[in-house]
């Protein structure tokens, strides 16, 4: 049962002082089937004169919050101690195909699951885009959903490469399908984007990574930063996280924080500021192994 | 058994005839006209046609001065144009009426009751009832709101519908407007035209009155909020570039409320406030006008510049009312009409009682399949409107190639496409200006119903509209279509007062001046200031060609060059070197015209246009039309003696006709901040000399006194005789003066003697020490020591203009620029 202490800072620089700031962040992990967060703590300076805390529609701890006090550098440090398992994978061979999965969900979303709808169509940020739709056709719809999955996520590591400086957050989808270049939002993006254009109901998911890793174990792209990662909903068995930036099913190390339809949905820190001009946005995360605080130590 | 009347004829109907297989509002199947309409003609008279054309004169001259518009969006470059409107009604029976009004409240209950599920607990969703892709897959359904369908309040507090008549005589619903319907403005200045221009037709027609309507809608507004005593209404515009701005501006004058824009309203701890020149005041009930979308930079779409970050927050925490609630175009969906029957049974446990046009979504199976076998016979639209979205098209107007690209494009993506029975529109008559007759047009009228003690009332009218070209297409205001007033005839009805004409419910918080908002006020100072400079600046051009021809100028050739460079300054140019004072006065009167340089007359006069129409609220209706006036004269060439006669005008409206409440205190402010640093700029551009040298000429200090509309009261009070000193004591040391600096000085100390103090005190005491510094450099002033001593007298005016400059940045410190840090009043 491996527990993990969390720090996340972000921090705004303004060129000219702001006189006020109003906040909305997303930076609580959530609670589910393999985690649970065990203390969480917001630390922001300067002091926030209001801060209440809501549920978004996916289910996402939302913080709002505004600051009144004059200032030129303002920072949102989130503290969480968080305890993750490592989900349970069904066995391959007993998810049903994926050309299957399209029909499966319909029936589902029929008799009540209609949330699943919403991570079946084009969002904000994942138009329809047809070179995704070719992409996914390529791939063999009879296999099983579980065993599609890790082969879209294996085209995707011999056909993209990683590279922070190819793309940024307002970098469209089929440009980043052009130069077969991104980082884990984009190849989050895409990946949904190919699910979804067969009918499956794909989510994206934002979270941490843990910061070193195991020894012997290599480290993971994006553990020094804000990680995002794919959930594929998987009839009759539920949601199944994917990490198409590592190629791999998320772990005991992939920590969730939010999920949603895509990036737009689970944005961490949004901000908007009276006064201040141009800002400069910079994060920090670090993620260690913690002891448990239920099972004393000795 | 009584004789048959004598069939009814009239000049009115000459050369009327319905069009082939559609329902005409005036004529019977059999060609005979209906009764309302033998009414109507003969209440227009012996010549009825006359009667039209001298009615449609006086709307359009009523249009004009009234400066009722519409902007119409033409990307960069919108402008407004005037409102068209069609004097002669749409005349509706009671029994027509009453279907229209039974259905449509059945109707808007309906949408309340699905947006209340959709934002609320999403039984309708889970049930099936309401397909999960059209919540589930619409762009319309705002997230952030979800929850929102909770309150107590209804979702819903103004619901629209357009209708239309089909060929049998039914009425349809063509449309449902939910996000925030617009034109209720409109149908009300609509009936008060039309109601002066046919005064007798009016008259002799029980039509219903709206005043009722309209006195329950302010009403049902304070009582959207019931945690706080004296609810603060606001109407949220997206400010004067919105198509309907108009409205707006008419609608917050009717409804007595405050009309703001985003940056007008802050919110925290979950409230929303008003920022005003007295400090925040909290807003309980929001009357909104900008797209919900647009709402919320924080939680909606985060690059709106038009919202109040944290809105949605606060209407999740229920202390503030919106109406209509945030989200309400998620149910906009025309795919929704094809749900819609087996919804309302479900919801209102009754059959649908007005039907909707025949609809079909390309999201299921079956009726794609109807959609792609009957594209001749339906109109294709897009499932979502928005930007983005396909546009409407009608299969039957498509050749076979259009037909199957078209098919194509509903295959790749069937669930963005609806199918719809092509309905013909009924027609009415309406006045063809061209052959001065009445010509039968296909219509469609936009009915409008609000919530008021528990359900939801239907004003009795409507905005109805035709195409111009008379086909069926889009009937919407941006494409060219003219507007009609509704009159609905029910007997009992016609004796109830007319109409409110303007706001009449004030409370007294409104009343009171620290309730001014900063961004009013802030305009209206800009205002006062450049309707003195452009005043200032217009004057001193038209002086300049007299003085060049006087005699004196021979003599004295200096001073014109001093005056032609002082106007060149005043327009932050630099003095014109080398030449005739004719091509030098040439080279001012360019500047002048100049839009394309930053401190050109014509820059000022376009700048005062724009100010006006942004305080456009707070004057009366005179300046509404002195400000369209200026906008024609600067536009064309720029003609001073028609510019100042505006400006006067103006001048006039601003100081006798508002009310001197503290919104105009800022006004004149502005203008006597703009008056004193004119007067000492003028000072010292033309009274600067050497040291040595001696005194300036007489004709120098007439030239003085006159370029500062000084000169007769000065000659009056001196008896004719020019002395520095006492040019100087009348310019600027004499209280008599209504021109002078120390005049302007003591109406400053006064204004803000009358401002609030509670927001800011210490900042307010700062800036009365500074009033009081220059009052008495004012006062204190020896004229005879500033009339020898060039250099003192350059020194102290530099000392009072930087005075002057310190009272505009404080007050706009102060009073303006919020930084949202202040208390809560």
């Amino acid at each position: 049962m491996p527990v993990y202490r969390i720090h996340h800072v972000t921090t705004y620089r303004h060129g000219v002082p702001a006189n006020a700031a109003w906040q909305s962040v997303r930076l609580r992990p959530r609670d589910e089937d393999s985690q649970s967060c065990l203390e969480f703590d917001l630390d922001i300076l300067p002091r926030p004169t209001d801060l209440t805390q809501r549920t978004d529609y996916h289910g996402n701890h939302l913080h709002v919050f505004t600051v009144r006090t004059a200032h030129q550098e303002f920072t949102v440090n989130a503290h969480s101690l968080v305890n993750r398992t490592e989900p349970l994978l069904p066995m391959p061979a007993l998810t049903p195909p994926v050309a299957e999965v399209s029909d499966l969900s319909d029936e589902a979303v029929l008799s009540g699951e209609f949330l699943l709808e919403q991570f079946r169509h084009p969002s904000a940020a994942i138009p329809r885009v047809e070179a995704a739709a070719d992409l996914a056709a390529d791939l063999d719809s009879t296999a099983p959903v579980l065993t599609w999955m890790q082969s879209l996520g294996e085209l995707f590591a011999r056909d993209f490469r990683f590279d922070p400086a190819a793309t940024d957050i307002s970098t469209p989808l089929a440009e980043v399908l052009r130069l077969r270049r991104g980082v884990c939002q984009d190849f989050a993006h895409l990946y949904i984007a190919c699910a979804r254009s067969l009918g499956l109901p794909a989510a994206y998911v934002s979270g941490y990574l843990l910061t070193q890793p195991p020894p012997g174990q290599p480290r993971f792209i994006g553990a020094d930063a804000m990680h995002a990662w794919v959930s594929i909903h998987i009839p009759g068995t539920g949601w199944v996280d994917y990490d198409p930036t590592n190629h791999c099913f998320a772990g005991a190390g992939h920590i969730v924080v939010a999920r949603g339809r895509d990036y737009a949905d689970v944005s961490p820190v949004r901000g908007v500021f009276n006064g201040g001009g141009q800002h400069t946005l910079s994060l920090g995360v670090t993620v260690e192994p913690a002891e448990d605080p239920a099972t004393p130590s000795q | 058994m009584t004789p048959p009347a004598a069939p009814f004829t009239s000049s009115l109907f000459k050369g009327y005839a319905s069009l082939a297989g559609r329902y005409d509002e005036a004529l019977a199947p059999n060609g005979s006209v209906r009764p309302a309409w033998q009414a109507f003609a003969r209440s227009l008279g012996a010549d009825p046609l006359a009667t039209l054309r001298t009615a449609s004169e006086s709307a359009r001259r009523a249009i004009v001065e009234q400066d009722v518009s519409l902007n119409i969006y033409t990307g960069e470059n919108s402008d407004a144009t005037a409102w068209p409107l069609d004097v002669v009604p749409l005349l509706l029976g009671s029994d027509d009426w009453n279907t229209l009004s039974t259905g449509l409240r059945q109707r808007a209950g309906v949408f309340n009751t699905l947006l209340q599920d959709l934002y609320g607990p999403q039984k309708l969703l889970r049930q099936g009832l309401l397909p999960a892709a059209l919540g589930m897959a619409n762009p319309h359904f705002l997230r952030a709101c979800s929850g929102l369908g909770k309150s107590r309040q209804p979702f819903v507090h103004t619901y629209a519908a357009d209708v239309a008549r089909s060929p049998d005589g039914r009425w349809w619903i063509l449309q449902d407007r939910l996000e925030s319907p617009s034109g209720l403005g409109y149908a009300l200045q609509n009936r008060i035209i039309v109601r002066q221009v046919l005064p007798n037709a009016f008259k002799h027609a029980p039509v219903s009155r709206l005043y009722r309507f309209f006195s329950d809608f302010r009403v049902s507004l304070d009582r959207l909020q019931s945690r706080t005593e004296s609810p603060r209404i606001v109407l949220l515009s997206p400010g004067p570039a919105n198509e309907s701005y108009y409205e707006h501006v008419y609608l917050a004058r009717h409804l007595g409320c405050p009309l703001v824009e985003g940056g007008d309203l802050s919110t925290r701890d979950g409230r929303v406030f008003l920022r005003t020149v007295g400090g925040l005041r909290e807003v309980s009930v929001i009357v909104r006008r900008l797209d919900s979308e647009f709402c919320d930079p924080l939680e909606l779409d985060e690059h709106s510049l038009l919202g109040v970050p944290g809105l949605v927050h606060a209407a999740q925490s229920g202390r503030v009312a919106i109406a209509n609630q945030m989200g309400g175009r998620a149910v906009e969906s025309t795919a929704l009409l094809s749900f819609l029957p087996s919804l309302c049974r479900q919801i209102a446990g009754e059959d649908l009682l007005i039907p909707s046009a025949a609809t079909w979504w390309g999201g299921q199976r079956a009726a794609r399949d109807y959609i792609l076998a009957n594209l001749h016979g339906l109109v294709i639209k897009p499932t979502y409107a928005g930007p983005a979205a396909p546009a409407t098209r009608y299969g039957a107007l498509l050749d076979a190639k259009e037909r199957a690209a078209l098919a194509a494009e509903i295959s790749a993506n069937p669930s963005a496409y609806c199918g719809q029975e092509r309905v013909l529109l009924g027609t009415t008559p309406a006045w063809d200006p061209a052959s001065s007759t009445l010509r039968p047009m296909p219509f469609v009228t936009r009915i409008y119903l609000s919530w008021h003690d528990g359900e939801y009332h239907a004003m009795p009218g409507g905005l109805s509209r035709f195409n111009t070209s008379g086909e069926d297409a889009i009937v919407s205001l941006q494409s060219g279509s003219v507007s009609k007033d509704t009159w609905v005839l029910s007997p009992e009805q016609s004796d109830e007062p007319p109409v409110m004409e303007a706001a009449t419910i004030h409370t007294n918080e409104q009343r009171h001046g620290a309730a001014t908002p900063s961004r009013l006020a802030d305009n209206l100072f800009w205002l006062g200031r450049y309707l003195e400079r452009t005043g200032q600046l217009t004057r001193l051009l038209a002086k300049l060609d007299p003085l060049l021809r006087d005699e004196i100028a021979v003599l004295d050739p200096a001073v014109l060059n001093d005056t032609i460079s002082f106007l060149l300054s005043l327009q932050d140019s630099p003095a014109a070197t080398g030449g005739t004072l004719d091509q030098k006065a040439d080279y001012a009167r360019r500047i002048a015209c100049n839009l394309g340089h930053p401190g050109s007359i014509a820059t000022n006069l376009n700048r005062l246009a724009r100010i006006l129409e942004a305080s456009k609220l707070r004057l009366p209706p005179d300046a509404w039309r002195l400000a369209r006036e200026l906008r024609a004269a600067s536009k064309i060439t720029l003609n001073p003696i028609a510019i100042q006669a505006h400006l006067a005008h103006l001048d006039g409206v601003t100081a006798e006709v508002m009310v001197h409440d503290t919104g105009w205190r800022f006004l004149e402010l502005g203008r006597r901040i703009e008056r004193a640093t004119h007067t000492l700029q003028l000072m010292r551009a033309l009274l600067d000399r050497p040291a040595a040298s001696p005194g300036p000429t007489e004709f120098r200090l007439q030239t003085c006194l006159h370029l500062a509309d000084s000169l007769f009261t000065y000659r009056a009070s001196f008896n004719g005789t020019f002395h520095p000193a006492s040019v100087m004591s009348w310019m600027l040391a004499e209280s008599e003066n209504p021109r002078g600096l120390r005049y302007q000085v003591e109406r400053i100390t006064e204004h803000l003697a009358t401002l609030p103090d509670e927001l800011a005190p210490r900042s307010v005491e700062a800036l009365s020490t500074t009033v009081f510094r220059l009052l008495s450099s004012v006062r204190l002033a020896d004229m005879d020591t500033l009339a020898s001593t060039p250099e003192q007298a350059i020194e102290l005016w530099n000392d009072q203009l930087a005075l002057l400059s310190d009272v505009s940045n404080q007050l706009a410190h102060i009073y303006f620029a919020h930084t949202d840090g202040e208390t809560v009043a």
